[in-house]
């Protein structure tokens, strides 16, 4: 029953919130179909975002019911100060949509195949419990702590989850909104997975505005979901398919921009790049980048409008972009002298920003492949795209080498060629300002041969591949049979490693399946830590110590039930004695070789109950 | 004019180039053997799943 409550109460409030979107969305009177969903999604994204700022982090009341109370009183708010009850969803706009769709082949191939890939998603949702390596050790820790404490706050356990407290959380926020209602983890997943829905329609709205029909343009959006790298990563609670559908979302925006000046669609752009940049640490490079183009689009229009009304544009993006977008960089900044910890910031030798080293040093280097250890920037991206299966072996979340599929190296690349030479002999400048424009944001990006990091550069390739199908006619008797081969080629790779080894066995399946839904637990597909948490099948609501080698999330157990206390920072033994028992832990769980293992193995109050591989745990006798 | 002849030449151009990075991509047999065992692993498990084997 009470997961019923909470679930009941978890989908009002997202009605609310969604409810609240169209209101304001409805007010923008917005024409075009893609332009409208993405919209109603921005609104209900940054609603979710600053209610959570609102509740847990500046009143600290991170409950439920207070967050079902602020989303009603702003639907509330909105509905009398539109004096509007009524709901206009737009259902014949949606039938209208599908409606201009003729059913071609292609189309057919890449809609059964996308169905297909959903249920597949959705399956592995229900089955599986968090078990991406950056989820578990970041992403999803500091939701669960803020749960557990009705705040959000800079979280005090292993020095990995601490990474949560420096990065722009937005989409932690999205995460916590799919967890605090249910207290559980169970549909934290399905966050991406909505973006990469999202990135559909982001595809397809950029295809409209280069002029590509409807069919082609719904095509490359299509396209998008199966992409390796996306279809892999949307389970997961990563932030890199969300990331990048908001910059696929801003560049839709932008793109109508350079078309025509209007206020409702500075507004759009301003948001999304706003909320963008509060994602990730690089948002905010991108946040400049697009600020340049904001101000070529404006340039166009110097002649029919008026000089004021386009600096009035910038100047709302600017507002968007030091209040919105840099709310969390602020906050980092107040904790840690830094806004960009633990990057340190420096000039010409210069430090500006003092941190715990730079970001090459700390991420880039040691994250680089050693097959690509010798190589340029140029070098490395090919050889990523080229997917040498010698060393890939497929697709994954987090994949290194590789990710776009073929499509992208057989169709893209070839097309991104020549739609810019055609884009160029027939003056299209739009084209050319969308290839720039993501060709630019593309390079500015540090890492740019991993393809997580880059996703939104598909946009470019799949529409490029529909602009040259679409304008020079013959190419389509070729390169239509060549594409659902290509996308079944990758979705086949793409089940098969989906999930990481040691937790795709049909065993892990059918022990999955036989447990409750509610009771799938991180350290029950976990497969770092083995058997040495198997103690946890037997211990539910407990508080456990832990200094180990992995990360702490699956020690939350069932149904994130337990509270964990991290002793990795007690220097001797008396101080983790008295850790121990003013924290009232019942078990803790340590490295074979530690010290705290030595000081315990002396001590009667602790009773060794696993000697594991890796990791003792022990029993706190009362 | 011009611009169908252009036309045909950059469609030309454009299957020539896919042509090309196709025969790339899969000159790597490694990606074809991997797609036959992932097709088995996917095969096999939808018979898991619907309850067939």
């Amino acid at each position: 029953m009470g997961v019923l409550l909470d679930l009941a109460l978890y989908l009002v409030s997202t009605l609310l919130v969604i409810l609240t979107a169209i209101k304001w969305v409805n007010r923008l009177k917005l024409d075009g179909f893609a332009d409208k969903i993405l919209a109603y999604f921005l609104f209900s994204i940054t609603e979710i975002v600053i209610v959570n700022i609102v509740i847990g982090l500046l009143l600290r009341l991170l409950y439920p019911i207070y967050l079902f109370l602020m989303v009603l009183v702003i639907f509330l708010v909105t509905g009398f100060y539109f004096k509007d009850w009524s709901v206009r969803i737009g259902f014949s706009g949606i039938r209208n949509f599908f409606k201009d769709i003729k059913p071609g082949f292609l189309f057919i191939v890449l809609s059964l195949t996308t169905i297909i890939g959903i249920v597949w998603v959705l399956y592995i949702i229900f089955l599986f419990p968090p078990y991406a390596t950056d989820e578990i050790m970041y992403h999803l820790a500091g939701p669960v702590e803020w749960i557990k404490h009705g705040m959000i706050y800079n979280i005090n356990q292993d020095q990995i989850s601490q990474w949560v407290n420096w990065y722009p959380k937005n989409t932690e926020m999205l995460f916590l909104w799919n967890m605090v209602f249910l207290k559980s983890d169970k549909i934290a997943g399905i966050t991406q997975f909505i973006f990469a829905l999202v990135g559909i329609i982001g595809i397809y709205g950029i295809g409209r505005k280069l002029g590509i029909d409807n069919y082609y343009s719904l095509c490359g959006g299509l396209m998008f979901l199966l992409t390796p790298v996306v279809f892999i990563q949307a389970k997961t609670a990563y932030i890199d398919v969300a990331f990048s559908v908001m910059v696929i979302m801003a560049l839709n925006y932008l793109l109508y921009l350079y078309k025509e000046f209007d206020m409702r669609y500075v507004y759009l752009f301003s948001l999304s790049v706003a909320f963008m940049s509060g994602m990730k640490g690089s948002g905010a490079i991108y946040a400049v980048v697009f600020m340049f183009l904001l101000i070529i689009a404006l340039v166009r229009h110097r002649n029919t409008n008026s000089l004021k009304s386009l600096l009035f544009g910038l100047f709302v993006y600017i507002l968007f972009a030091v209040t919105f977008g840099a709310f969390w960089y602020y906050r980092t900044w107040y904790y840690y002298g830094n806004p960009v910890y633990p990057f340190t910031i420096s000039f010409h030798g210069i430090t500006i920003f003092k941190g715990l080293g730079n970001a090459k040093e700390m991420i880039f280097d040691p994250n680089v492949p050693f097959e690509m250890k010798d190589m340029g920037k140029l070098k490395r991206i090919f050889f990523s795209w080229y997917e040498n299966f010698n060393f890939a072996r497929g697709y994954h979340y987090d994949s290194r080498i590789g990710g776009f599929g073929p499509v992208w190296y057989i169709l893209s690349i070839p097309a991104i060629i020549i739609y810019f030479i055609k884009s160029i002999f027939d003056k299209k400048w739009i084209n050319i300002f969308f290839f720039f424009s993501t060709v630019i944001l593309f390079w500015i990006t540090p890492e740019n041969w991993w393809t997580r990091y880059v996703i939104f550069i598909l946009a470019l390739g799949y529409v490029a591949i529909y602009y040259l199908i679409e304008n020079i006619r013959f190419t389509r008797y070729i390169v239509e049979p060549i594409i659902p081969i290509l996308v079944l080629f990758a979705i086949v790779i793409s089940i098969r490693t989906y999930l990481p080894l040691g937790i795709e066995s049909f065993e892990t399946f059918e022990r999955l399946k036989q447990t409750p839904v509610f009771d799938r637990s991180a350290f029950m597909a976990n497969p770092f830590y083995k058997n040495d948490v198997s103690f946890l099948r037997d211990v539910k609501n407990s508080r456990i110590g832990h200094f180990t080698l992995g990360p702490m999330y699956p020690l939350y157990g069932y149904g994130l039930s337990n509270d964990l206390f991290y002793v990795g920072y007690i220097e001797n033994e008396s101080a983790f004695f008295k850790y121990v028992e003013e924290n009232k832990i019942e078990y803790v769980v340590v490295i074979n070789n530690s010290k705290y293992n030595e000081w315990m193995k002396e001590d009667k109050q602790f009773k060794l109950i696993y000697e594991g591989e890796m990791h003792n745990v022990y029993k706190v006798l009362k | 004019m011009k611009k169908k002849y252009l036309d045909i030449f950059l469609g030309i151009l454009f299957i020539i180039l896919i042509f090309f990075m196709a025969n790339r991509f899969f000159k790597d047999s490694e990606k074809i053997v991997f797609f036959k065992e992932s097709w088995n692993y996917v095969y096999n498990l939808f018979e898991k799943i619907m309850g067939l084997k």
